[in-house]
């Protein structure tokens, strides 16, 4: 698997990072975990580093040399302006949940959370008394009348031309404004020092993946828009055994099961199986769609669902 | 790699996860137990069940005999093993349709036809049962060098593929009943837009209509793929070209107007002529009476 | 006026006035220890919010459900106090409500207090305090934020101002007169005096800038709390959700800032001795007017929760339930009843609206102010749109820590020993403007 990284991939693995891996070999995650324990003996020249998808590796120093970085700022910039051209919607298909929660595992390691640290939560939903109850994943909604951004009083959160809403941890200056006017509750604060502060406190921030993360600041749900940039799917999307997810461009009508790999048209996907989005009423937009949980892939298995288990 | 990248994450996540599925006996009813694949093992069929395999059960069973099922607890069964294929027909059948524990059902989801297109697909993998393969399939001649030419009427934003080998004697001849995949490149993926009987006729041609909805770039440009579907028939033979018969897309940059959830280069401009005309004129005042207060001495002055 | 039965037995003079008032700025022992007890509390409290600071806001009882807590109730009830610097000496002042005139200044000090330390408990409440600069440099005129800090600041210039200029007369006075005070505090009488010597240019001039400061401050005034109402009505929760919350807030600051004004006059009256000055008259009045402010909170109250109630549409269902019937009921409905209702029904009687009594009554009225905010705040957090799931149980509930608390009870501190130091260098009671209104002639010499 080593011989199928491309330079491209490569390089934009490690750059933001600010180390390129001078050993041929230690590219992927694989080949970073074998030099880690090849040099476990040597604790003090060891490194962290951060893989693609999301794991801290500790590697050789000798086998590390400074590149030329992707400064801050920069890193700054281009997360500001988003992508262009795109416009990221995503789709999910709540009659495939079962529950497994691999996309919250997903998430939080690749945004360094902790378990209770939901970017994405699967909810046990039950709309009234007599209907049936249903898993729903909820991410944010990357709203496109986004009630979040509309309070920020620094430009901390903000929407960009791919319609992604990120957060820049290093404005946030902490007043949780958004956090009250998210309808969807899909963001959270670091109260205390974030998960492993200590082991990334080295790192440089990536807006676009909102890690390292920062204690007194807000953090939610990016669409995973560090590995857009490389053409991957979000990680929960590519983490569901169950094909619940789909993610696309809006502008090319087509979104693709992170699962099954397959790419389908979004504006059928969405017409042939009667997609909505949450709380339409409230006249947020988002830019996620469900499909009803209709002809369901698993018996719902949830618990009890009770009156303060839904409210 | 993605899939080795996936695998190995879920190594680590389902290590902590506990069993939620026990993996007992399923009750396959006498009756459905004795049920045949009413299709033909046919190639069509094969290729066809193949095709469903790969994008509905591959994502956790792995390929047939591969081992590189998604590993679950239980793990998903190796459904090219002999273990799972000395099963009749129809249990095979009950247990798509059922499914059970982290199998999902695919009652509704699949139609009875494909499920009976994925059995015969598994079926062709049986060791014990290869001979029963059908092979009622046009024959065509040894050929090499098999080529796809793509045509394309901008008119009719049709496509028109041909598929091509060189026989012995050097002539080249179309190859009849080939599946073909016309795949149109997306963001994550390949949107296939091949339709229901992608199969080449006698010429080896094969005729595609490209969706008129279909959006491509600003100039109407899409990445398009044509290839064998079934690398088994000659190999990966496939034939890229840019085709400029999509709907040209001019996207509206949303950051283009002035919004309310706007950063602050972008707020509507009532709204800072209100902040700032409002700071303006209270703080004029302000410092209009701090100006006179400090006039009150100087009438003392005057007073003097 | 008929119902001041008692006639005034004292007869003034403005000798006697200044000795009255100027007094207890000299000679009160209680105050000094008073501000070296609150000095000691603040240092206490002080560090809690350097835990906080340490430790991050997790040392909160707020987490991500909850996510405003304590702070900003009590954020909300500080700015409400505030406003009774407005009600006193500017609405009624404009109106030319005559008796107001020696308590228009303990209103303003009650304002400047309350007001700067609303500003600083929003700091307290940030998640990252080192970038406050960011609200200036980054500032988005869409945010109600930015709004909020903008009156906020202005309000607390204005209200400033208002403490001093109507002050200047006595500043005159206590230049010339309080010869064993510090040459810091000399220093500062004369430069606020503005070599003012009553002349009648003078008098003219400074009457003048004062009207302007009392009909600046009603627009602003008004815009502090409504903005503040916003921080909440901005947002689409169950609760907040509702398109009366400015007017809502404001009638509510009226109750809290009365409550807090008659308070503050008891204990001048009791340990300054102005008696003479802090009459039962005022105290009537002041009941009479909070009455007035209550009614008006009620019929808002009413409005705010009967109309969902009526309709009780899902989300406001859940929400209105908890706070009728649920575990919010008590605190609801006691603040509602010993904050308002039974506080008119008493104050309707006359007897009730003697010193002591109403000052009994203003305490009850002020926290149960101040729980109104906790009820408006928390309970909302509670309700989302969508279920509270996978979080640890502390997640779906509230209750503040011991550090919260302290940190909370260092605001109040604050509050009062602002308070206190400007009551000790200032008189609190306009001597000149008393003796205008006695129509006794005096003369202030440079």
């Amino acid at each position: 698997m080593t011989q199928k990284t491309s330079d491209k991939s490569r390089r934009n693995f490690l750059k933001s990072f600010g180390v390129t891996v001078g050993a041929a070999g230690v590219v992927s995650s694989f080949s970073l975990l074998g030099a880690a324990k090849a040099a476990a003996k040597e604790p003090e020249e060891m490194v962290n580093l951060l893989t693609a998808d999301g794991q801290l590796v500790q590697v050789d120093k000798n086998q590390l040399r400074p590149t030329v970085t992707e400064p801050l700022n920069e890193l700054q910039k281009r997360g500001r302006e988003g992508i262009a051209g795109k416009s990221f919607v995503m789709v999910i298909d709540l009659s495939k949940c079962r529950n497994a929660r691999k996309c919250m595992d997903a998430c939080q390691n690749h945004h360094q959370l902790r378990a209770d640290q939901h970017h994405i939560n699967v909810l046990q939903m039950q709309d009234s008394e007599h209907t049936a109850p249903y898993f729903m994943p909820k991410p944010c909604q990357h709203c496109d009348n986004p009630p979040c951004t509309k309070v920020c009083p620094v430009d901390a959160t903000f929407k960009r031309q791919d319609g992604i809403v990120l957060i820049d941890n290093e404005r946030c200056i902490g007043c949780r404004f958004c956090i009250a006017a998210c309808p969807y509750s899909a963001r959270i604060f670091q109260w205390t020092e974030p998960k492993d502060s200590e082991k990334y406190k080295d790192l440089t921030y990536n807006i676009e993946a909102n890690v390292p993360q920062k204690k007194g600041t807000v953090s939610k749900c990016l669409f995973s828009a560090d590995r857009l940039r490389e053409d991957k799917l979000p990680s929960c999307v590519s983490s569901c055994p169950n094909g619940v997810y789909y993610f696309g461009d809006r502008n090319e009508d087509a979104v693709t099961n992170g699962t099954t790999g397959v790419t389908v048209r979004f504006s059928k996907l969405i017409e042939e199986n009667a997609g909505y989005t949450l709380m339409k009423e409230l006249g947020t937009k988002p830019r996620v769609y469900y499909l009803p949980p209709k002809d369901r892939a698993f018996k719902f298995n949830g618990d009890l669902l009770n009156e303060e288990n839904l409210h | 790699m993605k899939n080795t990248f996936n695998i190995l994450a879920t190594i680590i996540l389902v290590l902590s996860l506990s069993a939620t599925v026990c993996a007992e006996g399923w009750d396959v009813p006498a009756s459905v137990k004795k049920k045949q694949n009413p299709y033909e093992l046919t190639k069509r069929n094969i290729s066809s069940g193949k095709k469903i395999f790969q994008t509905t059960c591959k994502s956790c069973h792995g390929d047939p005999g591969k081992g590189n099922m998604l590993p679950l607890q239980p793990p998903p069964t190796d459904l090219g093993s002999q273990n799972f294929l000395v099963q009749t027909d129809g249990e095979i059948f009950h247990k798509i349709r059922t499914g059970k524990g982290a199998m999902p059902t695919f009652e509704k989801t699949l139609s009875d036809e494909s499920k009976w297109m994925v059995i015969a697909y598994l079926r062709s993998l049986d060791k014990m049962k290869r001979e029963a393969v059908v092979t009622k399939a046009v024959v065509n001649p040894e050929v090499t060098d098999v080529k796809i030419d793509i045509d394309v009427d901008s008119e009719h934003k049709k496509l028109i593929a041909e598929l091509t080998g060189l026989k012995k004697d050097g002539k080249r001849v179309g190859l009849e009943g080939i599946e073909l995949s016309f795949l149109v490149k997306r963001a994550f993926g390949q949107l296939d837009i091949s339709g229901e009987e992608a199969y080449t006729n006698e010429k080896g041609q094969l005729i595609v209509q490209f969706p008129t909805d279909l959006p491509g770039d600003r100039e109407g440009q899409a990445n398009l793929l044509v290839k064998i579907t079934d690398e088994d028939n000659y190999g990966p033979i496939e034939e890229k070209r840019v085709v400029s018969i999509a709907v040209p897309t001019n996207p509206k940059n949303i950051l283009s107007e002035r919004a309310m959830w706007g950063t602050r280069a972008n707020a509507p401009i009532w709204i800072i002529a209100t902040y700032v005309l409002g700071v303006i004129g209270i703080w004029g005042v302000i410092f209009l009476i701090l100006f006179q207060l400090f006039q009150l001495s100087k009438m003392r002055v005057k007073s003097k | 006026m008929n119902d001041n039965t008692k006639p005034k037995e004292t007869t003034l003079s403005f000798e006697k006035i200044k000795q009255d008032v100027l007094r207890p700025m000299q000679t009160h022992r209680g105050l000094e220890l008073w501000i070296v007890f609150l000095i000691a509390v603040i240092a206490v409290c002080g560090w809690a919010y350097y835990v906080q600071l340490r430790d991050g806001l997790g040392v909160t009882g707020m987490r991500d459900y909850v996510s405003w807590g304590l702070y900003i109730a009590n954020f909300v009830f500080f700015v409400a106090v505030s406003l009774v610097g407005m009600l006193i000496s500017s609405i009624l002042g404009l109106l030319k409500v005559d008796w107001i005139a020696p308590i228009s200044r303990i209103a303003e000090i009650i304002a400047v207090a309350f007001v700067a330390v609303a500003g600083l408990v929003i700091v307290l409440d940030m998640g990252r305090p080192d970038r406050l600069l960011n609200v200036f440099i980054h500032g988005r005129f869409q945010s109600p934020i930015l709004w909020d800090v903008t009156v906020v600041t202005t309000y607390l210039v204005i209200s400033l101002l208002l403490l001093i200029l109507p002050m200047i007369p006595d500043l005159a006075i206590c230049k010339k007169e309080m010869t064993n005070a510090s040459p810091l505090l000399k220093k500062v009488y004369s430069i606020l005096s503005f070599g003012y010597t009553n002349t009648p240019q003078q008098h003219k001039h400074l009457h003048r800038m004062v009207r302007t400061l009392m009909v600046l401050i009603v627009p602003v005034g008004l815009a502090i709390h409504t903005v503040t109402s916003w921080l909440f009505a901005a947002t689409l929760r169950n609760g907040w959700d509702t398109t009366i919350f400015g007017p809502y807030f404001v009638a509510g600051a009226f109750v809290a800032g009365a409550a807090g004004l008659v308070i503050a006059m008891y204990f001048f009256r009791v340990n300054y001795k102005l008696q003479d000055y802090l009459t039962d008259l005022h105290f009537d009045k002041m009941g009479k007017l909070m009455v007035a402010v209550c009614l008006v909170y009620i019929y808002f109250n009413v409005n705010e929760f009967l109309v969902p109630g009526y309709k009780m549409k899902s989300g406001d269902n859940t929400h209105l339930k908890e706070l009728f019937l649920g575990s919010w009921a008590i605190m609801f409905w006691a603040s509602q009843l010993l904050g308002n209702i039974i506080p008119v029904i008493l104050m309707v009687n006359k007897r009730f609206r003697k010193p002591l009594p109403l000052m009994i009554i203003s305490l009850f009225v002020l926290a149960s102010a101040w729980f109104k905010r906790y009820v408006i705040v928390i309970p909302t957090m509670l309700h989302p749109h969508l279920p509270i799931q996978n979080v640890p149980d502390n997640f779906k509930h509230y209750f503040p820590t011991p550090i919260e608390i302290a940190i909370i009870v260092l605001s109040f501190a604050l509050a009062l020993l602002i308070m206190t130091v400007l009551a000790k260098i200032f008189p609190v009671v306009p001597i000149c403007e008393i003796a205008e209104k006695e129509g006794i002639d005096y003369k202030i010499e440079d």
